[in-house]
């Protein structure tokens, strides 16, 4: 029945389903769900050296970046510190979802990059929804924090042995 | 080209780098001003397209969840409204089409009974003239049909009515297929620095716009349901006309559920010839509008549109003023969308200032 009707299928998203299938955030989420990102999800393409957001922004959106790189830059008194460069795959912004706060550090695209972005708005929305999705995408959010706390803690752990 | 030419594009040019941005704005938005008061009925026609389109598009997005092509999807939901038409027309469309001529025909005996019937309250101070507005109202829609039947202003009122049931179809059905593309170019033109704005622009605008215009056409749906059973169960005349209408009406906030209340009760009276029938009607969309408030919008609309009443009034008076019964439609999200977006931008400007000096620091570091 499938072959039947395969006209009617847009094959043309599966490549971007497989690279969202590896973000961390979208862990366990069905291929309805993703599919759902795909479609609802404003995507925007960067040249080189565009700057996504710049540091103490008011964050407002998450990142994904589909394909490119991004680098993460951060100013330490009158230095500038690359914190870290992210591929496809990869996503950044993700506090800005929690909290509207000023962005930590500044993003710039490294090369020719595609980003799939998601405004707080939209995410709040997928929340109140109150389901099976909305749970996962929280317990995921709630990883990656708990992720970041175990470093930093190990970090300080570190400093203090020193 | 001759050297008198050369010169005049050389002080053009010199004019053009001088303009400050705001006189090319104000140029720009003037001749778009004269475009749109020059083809009116189109814009009309392209923004009921826009609505149509809009209040669908959820339901497309939905299929395209599935995996299924956007145009496989438009092409599927015009299938199934056709058919839906095709019921229509023959279970709802031939009880309406009763109500309706049986109401056309009856009109100037309508008319004649509202005179006989007024007649006897024309002695008390205040009323006299009341009642000679009332029986105008009534007897102009009369007229009208028995003057403009079978002249060319009903053939010239007919083709722009197939014109754009042609059109909008039309319209909605590539606005619907190709909104996601359209967006896609729009951002890809758009600076890198506005496009955390823009998006947020768009949503709140989605959600507003969304939230309110489905909740209005659901809210429409079912007070046009409870109206039309509730003046069946009275025995008022015409209920699915007259319920449809209430429906339709309630779009305008106040005014609206006023003027479908007044078509209501009068009907009622002339048919039932007592003040007890009026009141029973007066009464019935009393609890329309409790209902309304309290039960069906907070469900549908819920709190989308936080207006102020003076605001929203005089939005409704202007949007009435400048676009006739669209614009009193439209006049309420438009204004509170408009609303939203200076905040947006006002925001955006704000973070504006704050960026521009990490953004030479950074663009060190890819040099």
């Amino acid at each position: 029945m499938k072959k039947l009707f395969r006209w009617a299928f847009d094959r043309n998203k599966d490549d971007r389903l497989s690279i969202l299938r590896q973000v961390g955030l979208c862990k366990g989420l069905s291929r309805n769900v993703l599919m759902k990102l795909l479609v609802d999800l404003v995507e925007k393409e960067y040249q080189q050296g565009d700057l996504i957001f710049a540091e103490g922004d008011t964050g407002k959106a998450l990142y994904i970046i589909l394909n490119g790189s991004v680098s993460i830059v951060k100013r330490c008194g009158n230095e500038d510190k690359v914190l870290a460069t992210l591929s496809a795959g990869s996503f950044f912004g993700e506090l800005a979802l929690i909290d509207q706060v000023p962005r930590f550090a500044s993003a710039t695209a490294m090369e020719k990059t595609t980003l799939l972005i998601m405004y707080k708005s939209y995410f709040d929305d997928l929340i109140k929804a109150n389901n099976a999705m909305s749970s996962r995408l929280l317990l995921n959010i709630v990883e990656l924090l708990t992720a970041y706390v175990r470093k930093n803690h190990a970090a300080y752990r570190c400093d203090r042995d020193e | 080209m001759k050297k008198s030419e050369e010169d005049l594009l050389t002080e053009l040019s010199k004019v053009h780098h001088q303009m400050p941005r705001w006189v090319l704005v104000l140029i720009a938005s003037m001749a778009l001003v004269v475009f749109a008061s020059h083809t009116a009925g189109l814009l009309v026609l392209l923004l009921i397209s826009g609505i149509f389109a809009y209040l669908f598009s959820s339901l497309i997005n939905r299929i395209e969840y599935f995996g299924i092509k956007r145009t496989v999807a438009v092409a599927a939901l015009y299938g199934v409204a056709l058919l839906l038409f095709t019921a229509a027309e023959f279970l709802i469309l031939p009880c309406l089409k009763n109500e309706t001529a049986h109401l056309s025909a009856q009109l100037p005996d309508i008319t004649r009974q509202a005179e006989a019937a007024f007649s006897g309250l024309k002695g008390y101070p205040f009323t006299e003239e009341l009642i000679d507005r009332i029986l105008e109202g009534i007897a102009r829609p009369g007229h009208m049909l028995s003057t403009t039947l079978n002249s060319s202003e009903v053939f010239s009122q007919a083709a722009s009515l197939t014109f754009a049931m042609i059109l909008i179809p039309f319209f909605v059905f590539f606005i619907l297929r190709d909104w996601p593309a359209m967006l896609k170019a729009f951002l890809r033109r758009l600076p890198a620095a506005y496009v955390e704005t823009a998006i947020a622009a768009l949503a709140e605008i989605n959600i507003l716009a969304g939230r309110y215009l489905r909740g209005l056409a659901i809210d429409c749906f079912s007070i046009a349901c409870i109206a039309s059973f509730g003046l069946w169960a009275l025995g008022v005349g015409y209920p699915f006309t007259l319920g449809i209408m209430t429906g339709a009406a309630n779009v305008i906030p106040y005014l609206g559920p006023i003027v479908s209340c007044a078509a209501a009760s009068l009907i009622a009276f002339i048919q039932f010839k007592s003040a007890g029938a009026v009141i029973n009607v007066l009464m019935l969309y009393t609890a329309i509008r409790l209902i309304d408030d309290f039960v069906v919008q907070p469900l549908t609309i819920g709190r989308s549109v936080r207006l102020h009443p003076m605001l929203l009034i005089i939005s409704i008076i202007a949007g009435q003023r400048l676009f006739g019964i669209m614009g009193m439609v439209l006049a309420v999200p438009t204004v509170t969308i408009l609303q939203k977006v200076v905040q947006i931008l006002l925001d955006h400007r704000q973070r504006m200032r704050t960026r521009t000096a990490a953004a030479t620091h950074i663009q060190k570091i890819i040099v």
